[in-house]
């Protein structure tokens, strides 16, 4: 999952695809207004609901569309950052990152970076939820119900 | 039937036997306290501590209950498989008991009965056992709850000195104790002995007789007496959820997709949501109102519903409250209260 | 000890005999032993009833909001408890003429088994920041006592060894929230766990879900937290939280150089920043 600010993050991925930087397709972008608009509660939900690794962009510090919006994330993923691998989550399930809306072929590279060392650290699963639906209860619920 | 006895050092093969054929839940240490766990092994069993800081309620009715699953765009509902192999719950304290008696009123009893909880509660077979020395925050004996037999058991161990007396009472009972010895007229009569003595609670009993301070609770309904008794209490579901008899819950969705589960899990009146309608409008928006419901409901509405009063005198409630509000207390002062109200 | 009672009970009646303070929240006769509970006084001839001893352990503070409409009212705090009452004024939460502040220089607390909280014997703050009548002559008084460090037992293992410990504790939690409402600082009308739309966490005690919301809930305190215990002392199935929630405030400390409470001019750490806050961990 990355979450992008619309101002540069999301724009400069968007320059990655006009200037045709390849980079792995297993990431999924949800577009924020600004990255101060992402709460802990996002990238926890993220992680619950089975994504192996999170990222969280915005502009560089200075740049913010905002004007502080950066500034207050920068403190906020500090603090989350440190709790998650205080109680023993893996060091670089979530990352963060300052990408322009002119640095196409960066994003292109982080997104790279990013995809590689969570294929390393292997599947989630310390805060995936399951349903806990037993299987032959799943092979019914998706077959076809009777007409 | 005829009485059985068990040597204390047997109790553990005696479980290890009965694991043999069924699932064996029963106090288990954890921390500093014990709870009503499931037995891997005989010797897990830990009845060091009074009562476990949970009660019984949670192995018939559990904290998180899946009611059914389903798919979203067929239609397709399912429910959640049956056949679990049959429990035995031992060691459930008096307390417990009279909270699975209570339970029992409002979720296998009448015209509507919760199927959840029925068949969790007919798979069973109750074993409790008896309770000499009441604890710090126990008031048991305000109910007439008997600490040494109970009806509503298929058998009931009462701790002599180095052996169990053991209570038979249905024919479901007398087949997990065939082979142990019977009982002599010296362990009856010791069992007795032990029920005779006069046991020490801590706080008195209450001036006005349960029947009518339900009554009179009732009455009072728009007394300032409420404030008071509501001011310190912090709105938490600890007294709740370790309650007995507290049967509260919500019921709610979650889905992947197309497929859902749909889940009841306990709930409080203590939380300002409980009571929060679709519309916006709370019945019960502030502390006051929310202890008056809670003290009415337990000690009245519920008499005059079921004929019985929601609390067992377990004293879990006090032990746990974080800022201790006291039950015992708020009973007494408001009989004494009530008492004056009415001379009046 | 013996005459801070004297001195508070003599206080009280005097602050509501001049009609200085509506009512003064502090510490009464429980009905468990090694236990005080809080009480109400609104009569000076009430007064009588406020007690003063080493297991006056609760925060107190956690009713101002609810009670201020009353009027202004007097408070017993021990300084990790004026941390909170200072935290709620930068909030805008209540006024500082709100409140008249009775407090002491702290010798550190007894929970019921006796023994030192975590929190005492960590304290960083014996003397309260701001008072408006001090009990005692404020020097700072400490006893060293037996406790058990179980926070630094926790920083010390590995991070595998750490998630099955978290784990262990979350698995105790059974979601009654005392923690939250016995924390001054949770005042939210609405608390995200209790959202339906969207619903961040599920009702019922599944593990994901509770281990959600007490790492939501240490960040939610984040340098507005006064470190008083009272989560940890609150909690009914002994959920040890002081590892989280030191970690939290150990971070305020070292990265943003800020301590919750203890300068009223300073705003808390997560409502600021700085053009060179620490930035190394972002690619």
């Amino acid at each position: 999952m990355a979450f992008l600010c619309n101002w540069c993050s999301y724009a400069g991925a968007d320059l990655a695809g006009i200037g045709r930087y390849q980079y792995p397709p297993n990431v999924r972008v949800i577009r924020v207004p600004c990255s101060g608009r992402v709460d802990p509660l996002h990238i926890l939900k993220a992680l619950q609901n089975g994504a192996d690794g999170v990222l969280v962009s915005g502009c560089h510090p200075g740049d913010c569309h905002y004007l502080e919006g950066n500034y207050f994330a920068r403190r906020k993923f500090a603090v989350l950052k440190n709790m998650l691998e205080f109680i023993g989550l893996e060091e670089g399930r979530v990352q963060f990152s300052w990408v322009s809306a002119a640095e196409g072929e960066r994003f292109s590279q982080v997104i790279k970076e990013v995809t590689e060392s969570i294929k390393r650290l292997g599947p989630a699963k310390k805060l995936v939820k399951s349903l806990d639906i037993p299987n032959e209860i799943l092979s019914e619920i998706c077959g076809e119900a009777k007409a | 039937m005829k009485e059985k006895i068990l040597a204390k050092e047997k109790l553990t093969s005696f479980l290890d036997e009965l694991l043999k054929t069924y699932r064996v839940v029963a106090p288990v240490s954890s921390g500093n306290y014990s709870l009503y766990r499931t037995l891997e092994h005989g010797d897990d069993i830990c009845l060091d501590y009074l009562r476990p800081m949970k009660s019984a309620k949670e192995i018939f009715f559990p904290q998180n209950e899946p009611l059914f699953y389903f798919n979203k765009r067929t239609n397709k509902v399912v429910e959640p498989p049956e056949g679990e192999k049959s429990t035995v719950l031992f060691g459930v304290t008096p307390c417990d008991l009279a909270g699975i008696a209570a339970q029992d009123r409002i979720l296998s009893s009448g015209t509507f009965k919760d199927s959840y909880y029925v068949r969790r509660r007919s798979q069973s077979i109750l074993i409790g056992i008896a309770c000499p020395i009441p604890g710090e925050t126990c008031f048991c004996n305000v109910f007439d709850i008997d600490r040494f037999a109970s009806d509503i058991t298929d058998l009931f161990f009462i701790p002599l000195k180095d052996l169990y007396l053991i209570r038979v009472n249905t024919e479901q009972g007398e087949k997990l104790v065939e082979n142990l010895r019977e009982a002599k007229e010296a362990d009856l009569r010791e069992a007795e002995r032990l029920a005779a003595q006069p046991a020490e609670f801590k706080e008195a009993i209450m001036p006005l007789a349960l029947e009518e301070l339900s009554h009179l609770l009732t009455e009072e309904f728009e007394s300032p007496i409420w404030d008071d008794i509501a001011r310190k209490c912090i709105g938490c579901a600890a007294c709740t959820f370790v309650c007995p008899t507290c049967h509260c819950f919500d019921i709610t969705d979650e889905m992947r997709r197309d497929i859902g589960l749909r889940s009841r899990t306990w709930d409080g009146c203590m939380f300002p949501m409980f009571t929060l309608h679709a519309s916006g409008h709370n019945p019960r928006t502030n502390a006051t109102q929310r202890i008056r419901q809670r003290i009415l409901h337990k000690f009245a509405y519920f008499k005059d519903n079921q004929g019985i009063i929601s609390c067992t005198g377990c004293g879990r409630c006090v032990e746990v409250c974080p800022v201790n509000v006291d039950i015992r207390q708020i009973l007494k002062y408001l009989s004494e209260t009530l008492k004056e109200a009415t001379k009046k | 000890m013996m005459d801070y009672q004297t001195e508070i009970r003599r206080k009280s009646a005097e602050l509501l005999k001049n009609k200085e303070v509506a009512m003064v929240i502090g510490y009464g006769a429980a009905s468990l032993p090694n236990r005080t509970t809080p009480i109400f006084i609104a009569k000076p001839e009430e007064a009588d009833k406020l007690v003063f001893n080493q297991f006056c352990t609760n925060n107190l503070s956690v009713y101002l909001l609810r009670l201020k409409e009353i009027g202004r009212l007097a408070i017993v705090a021990k300084p990790c408890d004026v941390r909170t009452i200072v935290c709620l004024i930068q909030e805008k939460q209540i006024e500082r003429q709100q409140v008249h502040i009775i407090s002491f220089a702290c010798p550190g607390v007894k929970d019921s088994d006796g023994k030192l909280p975590y929190v005492c014997a960590n304290c960083l703050v014996t003397k309260p920041p701001i008072y408006d009548t001090l009990i005692g002559d404020g020097r700072d008084v400490k006893q060293a006592e037996d406790f058990v460090d179980n926070v630094k037992e926790f920083f010390s293992r590995l991070p595998q060894e750490r998630w099955e410990m978290f784990k262990a504790e979350i698995a105790k939690c059974i979601r009654c929230y005392a923690c939250r409402n016995a924390c001054p600082m949770c005042y939210c009308k609405e608390c995200f766990v209790e959202r339906a739309l969207p619903r961040w966490i599920g009702e019922g005690a599944e593990l994901t879900d509770t281990m959600i919301f007490h790492i939501v809930r240490a960040i939610h305190v984040a340098g507005r937290c006064g470190e008083c215990g009272a989560c940890v002392r609150a909690c009914p199935m002994g959920v040890n939280l002081a590892p989280i929630a030191k970690k939290i405030q150990e971070d305020m400390l070292n990265l943003f150089q800020h301590q919750a409470g203890l300068d009223p001019e300073a705003p808390a750490a997560l409502s600021m920043f700085e053009l060179d806050d620490y930035n190394d961990f972002i690619k």
